[in-house]
């Protein structure tokens, strides 16, 4: 084993101990050192310092980075941006667990299994954002896959949670049927399940025909991962059907890692700037994004809204993704920025959902939400931050990465990509403020409840701070986001 | 002359630190801590910055002398110090960095900014002692403090603007600080608005320069200019293709003017500053006559070596300071509220340091900027103190004989309103007669432009003395019997800076004794230096060098010290002689019509034939509120409208009220059948997804 396999192994080893330890403590009961704890509160910061320990190794590995190896015979890649993504899956997953415990608590399902199976997801998504090899990009895909179907499915009691937990799981069966399907292909065009060698079997020769249709099948199971249309449909469903504080770890941490994966994949077939891949590209993000928009103006729950509205924002992150296949470099920082500030604010848009949610998706519409500011001031706040962050209205980290990916857009010369992206986005003003006209603007509800708590109330603080940090300091992100761009060999 | 170097300094970012802990901890638990905690600590957080500031600026002199003459009048060549704080945004050509820095020129504001605000946060403790809104007081103080050091400190523009818009903001809160009362309330937004106006060329004059040099840090602008050898050469390409270098200069300079006149209270946006006193005293004395409106002033300055080079604009700025400068004074000579009076002086001294300006006198302007500091501060103060022992009334007219009730605050503005009307030795002597001294015979100097500030000097004498004869002499004419027997000096802690200040008015100008008085040199048998001036002259080293400003600079011999023109020292001291004189004798004028019966004149004035209508042009200050009331205001009225009635009711609310409800109508229903939950349905829309791109890629035989 060389020294890069060791480093690979590092994350990956932390987040599976970190995970048993978790299943472990459920079993084993309260430390005697943390009785006067609230239940579980132990098995909360165990997660936490695990994912913890994970950034910052990862962080370490980020600083190193400036060579970018393969390890395990090419199983893993690790460079900046694969291990930047993977930095953007630990903010989503530190996040998505304290704002989860409240809604968990209430639900009574606060136990060990819930954070054990983020963490072991998050594993999954790490090693997806890492992945340079089909099969190791198979398997990443199915560990994430198969954990956070039962994030959705975890409230058994509701009606809701596993209709949504078996319409995910169907669908992406489907799409991972898909994804295999054109891995086969893959290797047999190139007789190697390498990504890097995608590229030069597109270029030409014998297998360029079913090397094109693997790497299509292969985008498209990808697609259905980050909610892309027409491969969109189940997200609305099962991010809405799931519980909350579940919504937000799926609507965030998926997409990064299934984006890294998009990515390096597509990145690495090194695609023809003029070629039909490319349209079809940007078809499909104005597609993405303006359905998601368009559908998300009527709906009237606010977690279905934040639904389609993710997949919006996969529509703006996917035309950024076609400027960087179309071969502007930038592109690639400006994704990675944009996907960390989707995550700070989904997170906390969904947390607050999950701060409202009860029974049987309860709690969760407009008319529910009437007048929450004037007995959850806080809460609300936090929710305004987000909403306007979502909207891209300054200074949030929302206004700033939208700003960053469009420019892109346009430096690479996606002119008509970043205008309907900026009619999208203003399209979603509306719906996004008037969450807050009737959070602020109506009689409160004297029905409405929220569960608080400390990790509820440290989460969104965290997650609504770091919203218009970012977006009133982003140097040092903005920094980091550049470095995202050795995605392919040479 | 070398320009200055710069030297890398970690502890600059404590000195705006300090009162930016002290806003954030009186504004979220001032109730909790208490008064006596906020009373203590929130003037000693100015305090801390004001030590630290010192500290940095002892720092910089010592960097500032040359190793092998390491003596202020031989081997000074100035310094800067410069801490990076977060590289803010860093994006292709735009590069900005959080800097604070700090060279000659923002020591100068530093210490001024800093002692002031700590002796009115001194002051402030007892003004407002039984206010009920003690902490958000001290807390939007203390955050005006920071954001004004911001201001001076800032290493590039857009910096110096977040503290610029940051004074607006606190000067908004504080004017309006009594918010319950509509008409202050909306002093406080009167000021925000012509603000606006101001800050608008202030953004058109930031993104010119940014389209011609490509920068907006200080350091980047002086070598960007520097490397500009012939400012009439017309530019090839980019943005200004076609200018010329001076003509986007002027351009640029005119365009920021536009924003010092606003935060400056320069004509024609001098209306907020007369209506800003509507806030408590203290913040009258602090932002709106010794700190934030000198921003304007401190801006110019800031970019002498931009201004140097564009004569316009230049000329612009010294017409405009003139004529504010005698058109306040004549004002200020009809107001009967103590307030209003002070409110126009500083309007019209605002003006004298925009004259210094565009006639290149610099260090004149900054000189009198700081000695403006000290006095004014001094009668704002005065003023309060008058204004608390006659249980908040402000009317001249009612007042009277108050000198033997209130020696302190009598003595302290006494000494104020020598120093503004020049009297000899004291502080505005020094630094009014150098303006009027160098608006005559600087190269960009006309006499007419000396006139204006002469006659200025004239009335400014005479208001004065009205509103010192009109409160303190005579007897007291007003205030009801409960306020009179009670009339008595003010505390300590209030009058203990009025003290401090009076003693800054009396004899601060000696750091800038003229280098030329008569006599002085051969009294003290070695050539006298101009300390005042010789600290900031590595500030203009640039402007000086340039061959695009010799016509400023040639008759100094290259050298940045204006003085030694050619027009020699006789003039000079005649020139001192008449304006000691304009001043003495409209004291004397005031002392002959006010001594006697103080109050009497400002009810026989106004039924004169012809100078009763000159009196009520004045007292109603030429009605330019009521101009504006028509032609901007009007019509934006008739605007507003038009939008809120055609443009909002009918086309907005019509397209609003229609059409959303039709495309949610429509949206709905195709979610709904698209989504409706059936999961075959949502399986074969992937399957033809895929096999459309499929189809697509086997017929182009491989995309």
């Amino acid at each position: 084993m060389s020294a890069h396999d060791l480093a690979a192994l590092v994350p990956l080893v932390i987040l599976t101990v970190t995970g048993a330890l978790c299943l472990l403590l459920e079993v084993t009961g309260v430390p005697v050192g943390a009785r006067k704890l609230a239940p579980r509160s132990h098995i909360v910061w165990c997660s936490e310092l695990g994912l913890a320990a994970t950034a910052l190794v990862l962080l370490r590995l980020f600083a190193r980075a400036d060579q970018p190896a393969l390890a395990f015979a090419g199983a893993l890649r690790l460079d900046r941006f694969g291990l930047g993504l993977g930095l953007v899956v630990c903010v989503a997953a530190a996040l998505a667990i304290p704002v989860a415990v409240g809604f968990l608590r209430s639900r009574d399902l606060d136990r060990g299994e819930y954070y054990a199976t983020v963490v072991f997801a998050a594993l999954g998504m790490i090693a997806l954002a890492l992945a340079a090899d089909l099969v190791f990009l198979f398997v990443a895909l199915e560990t994430t896959s198969v954990a956070v179907y039962i994030l959705a499915g975890i409230d058994r009691r509701s009606s809701r949670s596993p209709e949504a937990a078996l319409k995910y799981f169907l669908n992406g069966a489907f799409a991972s049927g898909i994804l295999l399907f054109g891995v086969a292909l893959c290797y047999g065009a190139t007789r190697s399940t390498a990504i890097g060698a995608l590229g030069p079997a597109l270029r030409g020769g014998d297998g360029a025909l079913l090397a094109s249709a693997g790497l299509l099948l292969v985008l498209v199971g990808l697609g259905f991962k980050v909610a892309a249309a027409p491969f969109h449909m189940w997200a609305a469903d099962a991010y809405d059907g799931a519980p909350a504080p579940a919504s937000a770890f799926m609507a965030t941490a998926v997409k990064a890692a299934a984006f890294a994966a998009l990515i390096r994949v597509s990145v690495n077939a090194q695609i023809d700037a003029g070629s039909g891949w490319i349209s079809a590209g940007w078809i499909i993000a104005v597609a993405t994004m303006t359905v998601g928009n368009l559908a998300a103006l009527a709906q009237r729950r606010v977690k279905r809204m934040l639904a389609y509205s993710s997949i919006a924002h996969a529509g703006y992150a996917l035309g950024g993704v076609v400027a960087a296949i179309g071969g502007h470099t930038p592109a690639l920082g400006a994704v990675g920025f944009y996907l960390l500030a989707y995550t700070l604010m989904t997170t906390g848009a969904f947390g607050v959902a999950a701060f409202f949610e009860r029974a049987d998706g309860a709690g969760c519409s407009h008319d529910e939400w009437a007048g929450a500011a004037t007995r959850f001031p806080l809460v609300s706040l936090a929710m305004a931050i987000f909403l306007f962050s979502l909207a891209g209205v300054p200074p949030t980290a929302g206004f700033l990465a939208k700003l960053n990916l469009f420019a892109c857009m346009i430096d690479g010369g996606f002119y008509w990509l970043a205008f309907v992206g900026v009619l999208n986005s203003l399209l979603s003003v509306y719906y996004y403020l008037r969450v807050l006209v009737f959070m602020y603007m109506r009689d409160p509800d004297p029905q409405l409840a929220g569960h608080g708590g400390a990790f509820v109330g440290a989460g969104l603080a965290i997650a609504a701070l770091a919203v218009l940090l970012v977006g009133l300091l982003p140097g040092t992100m903005l920094d980091l986001a550049a470095q995202l761009r050795d995605v392919a060999p040479g | 002359m070398p320009t200055m170097r710069t030297y890398a300094d970690s502890g600059l970012y404590l000195i705006p630190l300090f009162p930016l802990i002290g806003a954030l901890l009186w504004g979220l638990f001032g109730k909790k801590l208490g008064r006596t905690v906020v009373s203590w600590l929130a003037p000693g957080m100015v305090f801390l910055a004001a030590s630290e500031a010192t500290l940095a600026v002892l720092r910089l002199y010592r960097l500032g002398l040359k190793a092998e003459d390491p003596t202020f009048i031989g081997g000074w060549v100035g310094a800067r110090l410069e801490q990076v704080l977060y590289t803010w945004i860093g994006v292709a050509d735009l590069n900005l960095d959080l800097v604070l820095r700090v060279d000659p020129l923002t020591a100068v504001m530093l210490m001024v900014v800093c002692w002031v605000s700590f002796l009115i946060h001194v002051y402030s403790v007892g003004y407002m002692a039984h206010d009920e809104g003690y902490w958000r007081y001290f807390s939007q103080l203390n955050l005006f403090v920071f954001a004004m050091l911001v201001l001076v400190m800032g290493g590039n523009l857009p910096v110096l603007f977040i503290g610029w818009e940051g004074v607006g903001l606190c000067s908004y809160l504080l004017i309006g600080f009594w918010y319950q009362d509509q008409d202050k309330a909306q002093a406080g937004l009167k000021a925000f608005v012509v603000n606006r106006i101001g800050d608008l060329g202030f953004l058109v004059g930031m993104f010119a320069l940014f389209g011609l040099f490509g920068t907006l840090d200080f350091g980047g602008l002086e070598s960007a200019v520097q490397a500009v050898a012939d400012v009439d050469r017309t530019i090839a390409g980019g943005l200004f293709a076609g200018y010329t270098v001076r003509g986007v200069l002027t351009f640029a300079c005119i365009a920021l003017f536009i924003g010092a006149c606003g935060k400056s209270a320069q004509i024609p946006l001098h209306v907020w500053l007369p209506d800003a006193m509507a806030g408590p005293t203290p913040v009258s004395a602090l932002i709106h006559a010794s700190t934030m409106v000198t921003a304007g002033v401190y801006l110019c300055l800031r970019l002498n070596f931009l201004f140097s080079l564009a004569p316009t604009a230049m000329l612009v700025v010294a017409v405009v300071g003139g004529v504010t400068a005698l058109f306040a004074a004549t004002i200020a000579l009809a107001q009967n509220d103590i307030k209003k009076v002070l409110a126009y002086s500083t309007v019209s001294q605002l003006g004298y340091m925009f004259l210094a300006v565009g006639v290149g006198a610099y260090g004149a302007a900054i000189f009198h900027l700081m000695t403006h500091a000290f006095f004014k501060a001094c009668l704002f103060l005065g003023a309060g103190s008058v204004i608390h022992a006659c249980s908040g009334e402000q009317d001249l007219r009612q007042m009277g004989g108050l000198h033997e009730k209130l020696p302190i605050t009598f003595w302290t503005m006494a000494l104020s309103t020598l120093a503004i009307m020049g009297f000899p030795l004291f502080s505005g002597f020094f630094s009014k007669d150098e303006i009027l001294w160098l608006a005559f015979a600087s190269p960009r100097g006309h006499w007419l432009l000396w006139l204006l500030g002469l006659l200025a000097a004239g009335l400014t004498a005479f208001y004065m003395w009205r509103l010192m004869l009109m409160t303190f002499s005579g007897e007291t004419r007003g205030l009801d019997e409960h306020t009179r027997t009670r009339l008595s000096e003010s505390p300590l802690s209030m009058a203990g800076p009025l003290l401090a200040l009076a003693a800054l008015a009396a004899v601060g100008g000696f750091v800038g004794m003229p280098a030329y008085l008569p006599g002085l040199s051969e009294w003290l048998g070695v050539p006298f230096v101009n300390y005042f001036a010789h600290w900031l002259d590595p500030q203009w080293v640039t402007a000086a060098a340039h061959p695009g400003a010799s016509d400023l600079f040639a008759a100094a011999g290259g050298a940045a010290d204006l003085a030694l023109t050619a027009h020699g020292h006789a003039i000079e001291g005649g020139l001192m002689g008449s304006a000691v004189a304009v001043g003495l004798g409209g004291a004397l004028l005031a002392f002959a019509l006010y001594l006697r019966q103080p109050a009497a004149l400002t009810y026989r004035v106004p039924k004169l034939p012809v100078v009763g209508g000159l009196y009520r042009t004045l007292l109603n200050k030429y009605w330019v509120d009521e101009v504006y009331g028509v032609c901007p205001v009007g019509a934006v009225r008739v605007l507003a409208r038009f939008c809120a009635r055609v443009l909002d009711d009918i086309v907005v609310d019509g397209l609003v009220t229609r059409v959303p409800p039709f495309m949610l109508r429509v949206t709905g229903s195709a979610v709904a059948w698209l989504q409706n939950g059936d999961v075959q349905r949502y399986l074969s829309f992937i399957a033809c997804g895929l096999a459309i791109l499929l189809y697509a890629l086997l017929r182009g035989g491989g995309p």
